[in-house]
Parts: C-alpha cells; sequence; structure tokens
C-alpha cells in the first residue's frame, strides 16, 4: 500500500531548472497536477515513474529514502497522453502482453478492467483502427493491468467525449477509493481535475505555484466568474419524476436535497459526485422561495464579501461546504438596503438543476 | 549430359545458395546488435561509424576485395590469426567469400532495421519498461516482432544482394568449381569460354531467383503495411 511520495526534485533539465519539493499524500485521494502546456506537468510524471533522470534522492516512498528504482520495478506506471499501444497487435494481444510479460501480477480482473474501460467491442481490433479516446480507454486498461501500484495519468481521457470521460473520472475516484491503487493526473482543464482531486498543484516553469484543495484552486482560475462545488451524496432515484436526488451531507439531521437530471445514469456504482457550479447561476435572498419552479434551494450563511470593479464575490457555507456567487453591484445595493447583507447573515441561496451530463464541459 | 548440367548448373547454384544463406545469418548476427546500440547512440561519431556503414554502397567492389586481400595477406596478424580460426589462407577459400560477402551486403542488411529500430525502439522502450516488462523480454517478444516487415527486407535484400555479387568474389575467391565459383563467375567464366548454352542458363537462373525474391518481399511488405493502415 503506497501512503506518500516525498518529492524533492531539484535538477537541471533541458527546458530548464526543475525544483518541486511537495509531499503528495496519496492515500488521502486523487493527485491533481495542474497549468498551461510547457510547464513542466509531464516531466513531474516521468520523473515519478523513473522515466527521466534527476538528482539521486529525489524521491521519497512512504518516508523511506530508497536509491532510485528502475522503471520496470518501481511502483509507477505512466501512460501518456497520446499512449504507444504496440501497432502490429490487435487490443486484445496488447492488453495479454502486459498480462504476460509484465514483472507483476495484475491487480484486477482482466474482464472487469475491459468491462470498465468499454472496450469489450474493440477487443480483437487492429490498434491502428482505434480513434484516438479508443487508444485512450485501451491504454487505461493497460496501465490498470500492469500491475502497479501507482498509475501516473498524463491528460488520459482528452479525446474521451463528455459522458464516458465523467464515467472514467467517477472509476478513478472509485479505484481510488475502494482498492489499493493510487492516482496522480495531470490535466489543463481544472473542472476535470476538480471533479475528482483530493489535492490539485499547480505547476508553471518547473516550480509549484500552489497547492490544495480544489475550490482554492477554482477560486483564482477565473476571477471574472469564480467556480465553487457541492459534494452530493446518497442518490435516490426518482422515478416518478425522472430526477435523483442528493443529499448535501451525510448527517442525517442535515437535510438538505439537491435535484439533479438521471440522464446520464450509466454508473449506478456513482454514491457520491461533485457538483462544479458557475458562481453566475446562483441567485441570493432573504425569504425562501414558495410557489417558484426552483427545485434547488437550500439555506446558506454568508462568509465574506469581496467587491470588485465589475461586480460582487459573496462567500457562503452551507453543511461545511463553501458557494462562491457573483452578483452584480446593483444587486448588492438592493441586498445592502438595511444594513443586514454582512458576514453571518442567514440567506437561502437558488440554484439550478444539478445537470449530471454538463459538468465537465 | 546430366553430368555437364550438374557440373556446370548445380553446382555454383547450390554454392551460391550456401553463400547466400550463411551470409544473411552472419550479417543478421552483427546487424541486429549493432543496430540496437547504432539507434540509441548519438555521439560524436555517428556520422563516421553511419558512413563506414554505407561505404560498400558506393565503393567499387574491387576496392574492398583489394584492401581484404591485404590485410588478410598470410604474412599480416590478421592473415596469421585468419589462418588459425580457418586453417587455411582468405584467398581463393570459401569462409573468404562469405566475409566478403558479409562486407559487400552489410548496408543492404543494416539500413532497413535501423531505420526501423530508431522508430521503434525509444517508444517501445518507454512504455513497456513503464509497464514492468524487462529489457530482454521488451527485445524478444515487443521489439522483434514490431520491426518484422523490417527483418523480412533485410533478408530478402541481404539475400538477393549476395545473389549479384561478382567482382569482390572474383578479387578474393578466384574460380574453384565446388570452392568459390558462385553463379556470376560461372556465367562470365562460360561466355568467355564462349559456351553460350551454359550461359544463358545461368543467366536466367540468376534473373529468375533475384525476380522471385524482391517479388515475395514487396508482396509481404504491401499485405502488412496495408494491415497497419487501413
Amino acid at each position: 500500500m503506497l501512503d506518500s511520495l516525498c518529492l524533492n526534485i531539484d535538477t537541471q533539465l533541458p527546458q530548464g531548472h526543475y525544483k518541486v519539493q511537495h509531499t503528495l499524500e496519496l492515500n488521502k485521494g486523487v493527485i491533481g497536477v495542474y497549468g498551461c502546456s510547457g510547464q513542466g506537468k509531464t516531466t513531474l510524471l516521468k520523473i515519478i515513474a523513473g522515466l527521466i533522470d534527476v538528482n539521486p534522492d529525489a524521491l521519497m516512498w512512504d518516508l523511506h529514502t530508497h536509491s532510485a528504482q528502475s522503471p520496470e520495478v518501481n511502483q509507477a506506471v505512466y501512460q501518456a497522453q497520446t499512449p504507444y499501444l504496440f501497432a502490429h497487435l490487435t487490443v486484445i494481444q496488447n492488453l495479454q502482453l502486459v498480462l504476460r510479460h509484465a514483472m507483476k501480477p495484475s491487480l484486477f480482473a482482466f474482464n472487469d478492467v475491459i468491462k470498465w474501460c468499454a472496450i469489450e467491442d474493440l477487443l480483437e481490433q487492429p490498434i491502428v483502427t482505434l480513434s484516438g479516446g479508443e487508444r485512450q480507454r485501451v491504454a487505461f486498461a493497460r496501465s490498470l493491468l500492469c500491475g502497479k501500484h501507482l498509475i501516473l495519468l498524463d491528460e488520459p481521457f482528452s479525446a474521451i467525449d463528455v459522458n464516458m470521460r465523467q464515467r472514467l473520472l467517477a472509476l478513478v475516484l472509485h479505484l481510488q477509493q475502494t482498492t489499493s491503487v493510487r492516482f496522480i493526473m495531470v490535466s489543463h482543464a481544472l473542472s476535470e481535475l476538480a471533479f475528482i482531486c483530493h489535492e490539485i498543484i499547480a505547476l508553471s516553469a518547473g516550480k509549484i505555484m500552489q497547492f490544495g484543495a480544489p475550490n482554492l484552486h477554482l477560486q483564482q482560475d477565473n476571477k471574472h466568474c469564480p467556480v465553487s462545488y457541492l459534494s452530493l451524496q446518497q442518490p435516490q432515484y426518482d422515478p416518478q419524476y425522472n430526477l435523483i436526488k442528493w443529499q448535501l451531507s451525510a448527517d442525517i439531521d442535515f437535510d438538505i436535497n439537491i435535484y439533479s437530471d438521471a440522464l446520464n445514469q450509466t454508473d449506478e456504482s456513482a454514491t457520491s459526485y461533485r457538483w462544479l457550479i458557475n458562481s453566475d447561476t446562483i441567485t441570493l435572498s432573504y425569504e425562501q422561495q414558495t410557489q417558484s419552479s426552483i427545485l434547488n434551494q437550500i439555506p446558506v450563511t454568508v462568509t465574506h464579501i469581496e467587491t470588485c470593479e465589475q461586480h460582487v464575490i459573496v462567500e457562503l457555507s452551507v453543511a461545511e461546504q463553501q458557494l462562491l456567487v457573483k452578483i452584480a453591484h446593483l444587486a448588492y445595493a438592493n441586498l445592502s438596503s438595511e444594513d443586514r447583507f454582512k458576514p453571518g447573515v442567514s440567506m437561502w441561496a437558488q440554484l439550478p438543476l444539478c445537470s449530471l451530463s454538463s459538468n465537465l464541459l | 549430359m546430366i553430368d555437364l548440367l550438374f557440373y556446370t548448373l548445380w553446382q555454383p547454384l547450390w554454392l551460391t545458395l550456401q553463400l547466400a544463406t550463411l551470409s544473411v545469418v552472419v550479417l543478421l548476427l552483427i546487424a541486429l546488435p549493432l543496430c540496437y546500440w547504432l539507434s540509441q547512440y548519438n555521439g560524436r561519431v555517428k556520422p563516421v561509424i553511419e558512413a563506414a556503414i554505407a561505404l560498400p554502397l558506393v565503393l567499387p567492389p574491387t576496392v574492398i576485395g583489394f584492401y581484404l586481400l591485404i590485410a588478410f595477406a598470410p604474412d599480416t596478424v590478421l592473415g596469421q590469426s585468419w589462418i588459425a580460426l580457418s586453417g587455411q589462407p582468405l584467398a581463393f577459400s570459401f569462409a573468404g567469400v562469405v566475409l566478403g560477402s558479409v562486407i559487400y551486403s552489410f548496408p543492404f542488411v543494416v539500413q532497413p532495421i535501423l531505420l526501423s529500430f530508431q522508430q521503434h525502439i525509444q517508444p517501445i522502450n518507454q512504455t513497456a519498461a513503464t509497464l514492468g516488462i524487462v529489457w530482454w523480454r521488451r527485445i524478444v517478444f515487443i521489439l522483434l516482432p514490431a520491426i518484422k516487415p523490417a527483418l523480412i527486407s533485410a533478408v530478402t535484400l541481404g539475400f538477393a544482394h549476395t545473389l549479384g555479387e561478382f567482382g569482390l568474389i572474383l578479387m578474393i575467391g578466384g574460380n574453384i568449381p565446388g570452392h568459390t565459383q558462385v553463379l556470376s563467375i560461372a556465367l562470365y567464366q562460360s561466355v568467355e569460354t564462349m559456351q553460350y548454352a551454359q550461359a544463358h542458363w545461368l543467366a536466367a537462373i540468376l534473373l529468375g531467383f533475384s525476380f522471385v525474391i524482391l517479388v515475395i518481399m514487396y508482396t509481404y511488405n504491401r499485405a502488412f503495411y496495408r494491415m497497419q493502415q487501413c
């Protein structure tokens, strides 16, 4: 079982100086690596996989100093964005090759993996006939079958359509939570990382610019329209209205419901969901709106108000989660009329219907 | 009549086939490790090595033959060790002709293998290594199957090119029936001695053989690339 990986990389690479010092708590959740192109995301994964030689004490697994291990024997498998599949073989031969010749036995059953990755129909095809998204799915299956405990995903689902991507992201999260496999995932799409990651590291020019929970990055990513998310749990399908009812908290006394559409109920095993919400889609009122079409209305507490030039950002807390709302200066003035609008005040937030498919668009 | 056919046609044909097969085997044994190393080597002398490999393409075979004769003359160190190894001097021996063929056909076997290695080695090694597959399994079970078309090109080109060898064999091996008289030399001798019936047979055999080998190679390669591009 891999618990932590302490990075102490300090090296000179052809692209420039590379210095990343940070402890990745692999057992706490999926680690995301974020940044623009050419800032060293792929390099970081390749260093962890042992594919780029750096200073010998750069990697420390579970607090034991290991001498640098060769890529064949270490615990990490690197999966490239445009994965290299063995083109002279078919899909199933590619997977069997790994099962037969990798040093470690597979951690998962072959049939489970091909079902998870939805590649049952591709097995007999030669690699050249696959699309980019199909190649990524096959490569992910191959990574799962190679027997290593840490899977390094470099933009793993970038060529895959939104529904399938969401399903695979849910699979990554599910495997991280229920098996001994750990994941580090690189993406330039913050929403994708925020969806599954426990911690996100932002890289720039070979250095860590910022690290922490996804919310921190989401707020800073887009100052004009920040994004926040709510963690939803315990889905219950309502067949009468074709909706899913989610709980905002595991605490039963704290009964706040969020409704989502049920269009994409592809993965029955998903028991939790991170709903990313644009701050300009939320409205606030002092009174609960009745006799309206709004389905998602939750009681919130204002924790912080920040006025910018064009708009006002309001921070809310609900069930120990944080939400961001963007309102116009006029709306701010209306709310502030009796000097009620300040941190600590209880309000109602009206949210749109949660759409399970639109999350990653 | 049958005896005559045997000695004038079958013996040189058999000798030629032995020579070509043996040369190709020796060439593969040398070319595969060399290409494996050279495709990953990026040092300063790489152009020099590449030029040395390509030399037989541009040099007249007689130049190679001349230097081989000089280098392996019985009074040189190389010549002495050759005699110690094979029991006879290089000149006018079958072993000497094999050595000449190996040098003469070297670029034809190395080029396709080297090109294919340069294309495949790095991604295969990286991908397979991180998946936990050790180096010798990578070579045997992934790399060699992946470069099969190049291997077939190399074998057929090396084989066919050895069939067509003339000047170098004449320089080193001379014209000894059963030892160094291959098809091309036998043809030359037949024409010299004005035995045109024999000459026609020998020329037709060489032409037919070479053509069939090339047709086989192109047929196979086309099938392979079509599979890769469909």
